[in-house]
């Protein structure tokens, strides 16, 4: 288990959110302030649309893991589920974190989350999981 | 085994196992507690994580009507955004708070003022919606910044109760058999040992008795012809005290 102070000094660059995806939240979250360009041009954010393939895709991300600047990553839930799911699950390290967020034509969904799934699995065990995590939406539409 | 063999039995080893054995039990006791505590911070954590994300939707559904309305009004502004993107003014700066033992991430948002590249939006018409929007999407920002967290502290937990339950479980399973092997092996010996003692004792005690009884009957025996000696010593004495004979 790394220190306090070296957990400390490796996040201490670690300041930005990256975002990844379609354009209507990329602009959304733009206007909050958190985008970035860098002098080298890059910049934290990634606009996925219909014709973007997966592999620019897998590319932006692994980028985004990869810099030292990035704490948390957003990832639209449609994007996550479809192309990069892969990637996220294997994932494993506590920065940067990696967040499913839902996106405009696709409502949140808690059972395709990778990381609700495994605390699911956790708390309730893996065959109650699946029920735990439907039975709020179910409670919804009721 | 390959392990007892080289300890020499012995009281003072057998003080320094027992000292052993009591640490290795209190350590197992006080890391099986930390592991309680940690399952339960853990169990806090899923649920806080649960229950945020699965508020996360209502957020977003709301944040996303407020786009919409901020591009009915200004229009498709979201390309000059992108152009326009220069320095981060919303950041987020890694905290660790104590808990439990462990330091758990947290993120704290970094809001830096006077970000001009969203000032200037709206200008020609619908600006108020573009505020509007704003503040929407800072608000499910802040929701997304308190999950990141979360979800930082679910990894960090779920490492560290790893490591913990992997240290009781060597504890329980190694150390301490071991070390009570070995607590046996020495009392075994020293148990051994001295009914090695015992015995060699007897048989001194026995051969010293076989001896002092050997000695006794030569006595006996030199007393006895001593006594002869003198008897018949006597006799020749008695014969001496003979009256005289006179004729």
């Amino acid at each position: 288990m790394a220190t306090r102070a070296k957990i400390l000094k490796q996040s201490e660059n670690k300041n930005l959110i990256a975002v990844i995806g379609d354009e209507d939240t990329v602009t959304g979250f733009l206007l909050t302030g958190i985008g970035e360009r860098n002098h080298r041009g890059e910049t934290n954010f990634f606009i996925v649309d219909d014709a973007t393939p997966q592999s620019a895709i897998e590319e932006a991300f692994q980028r985004f893991l990869s810099r030292q600047d990035i704490a948390i990553i957003l990832v639209t839930q449609k994007i996550a589920d479809r192309e990069i799911k892969h990637l996220i699950s294997s994932h494993d390290d506590m920065l940067p974190a990696i967040l499913e967020i839902p996106s405009k034509d696709c409502p949140y969904d808690p059972e395709k989350d990778s990381i609700m799934q495994r605390a699911a699995r956790q708390l309730y065990g893996a065959d109650r999981a699946e029920t735990e995590l439907k039975a709020p939406s179910a409670k919804k539409v009721a | 085994m390959a392990m007892t063999m080289r300890i020499l039995p012995s009281r003072a080893q057998l003080q320094m196992w027992k000292g052993k054995l009591t640490g290795a039990s209190k350590g197992h006791d006080l890391l099986k507690r930390k592991l309680d505590g940690l399952k339960k911070t853990f169990n806090e954590v899923l649920h806080d994580i649960l229950k945020t994300k699965k508020g996360l939707g209502d957020d977003m559904n709301e944040a996303v009507f407020a786009l919409a309305e901020a591009q009915w009004g200004a229009g498709d502004f979201g390309r000059i955004l992108v152009e326009t993107v220069k320095r981060a003014s919303n950041q987020v700066r890694l905290g660790l708070t104590p808990k439990g033992g462990v330091y758990l991430p947290v993120f704290h948002s970094k809001q830096e003022l006077g970000d001009e590249a969203t000032k200037q939006l709206g200008i020609s018409g619908g600006g108020a919606a573009i505020q509007k929007c704003k503040e929407k999407f800072n608000k499910l920002l802040k929701l997304l910044i308190t999950i990141a967290g979360l979800q930082s502290s679910f990894f960090t937990l779920d490492e560290i109760i790893k490591i913990t339950s992997r240290r009781v479980n060597a504890l329980e399973n190694v150390v301490i058999p071991r070390i009570q092997g070995a607590i046996a092996y020495i009392k075994r010996e020293l148990d051994e040992q001295e009914r090695e003692d015992f015995f060699r004792l007897k048989k001194v005690q026995d051969t010293k008795k076989k001896h002092i009884e050997r000695e006794r009957a030569q006595k006996e025996n030199e007393d006895r012809a001593a006594a002869a000696e003198e008897e018949s010593h006597n006799i020749l004495n008695m014969e001496e005290k003979d009256a005289d004979i006179i004729f």
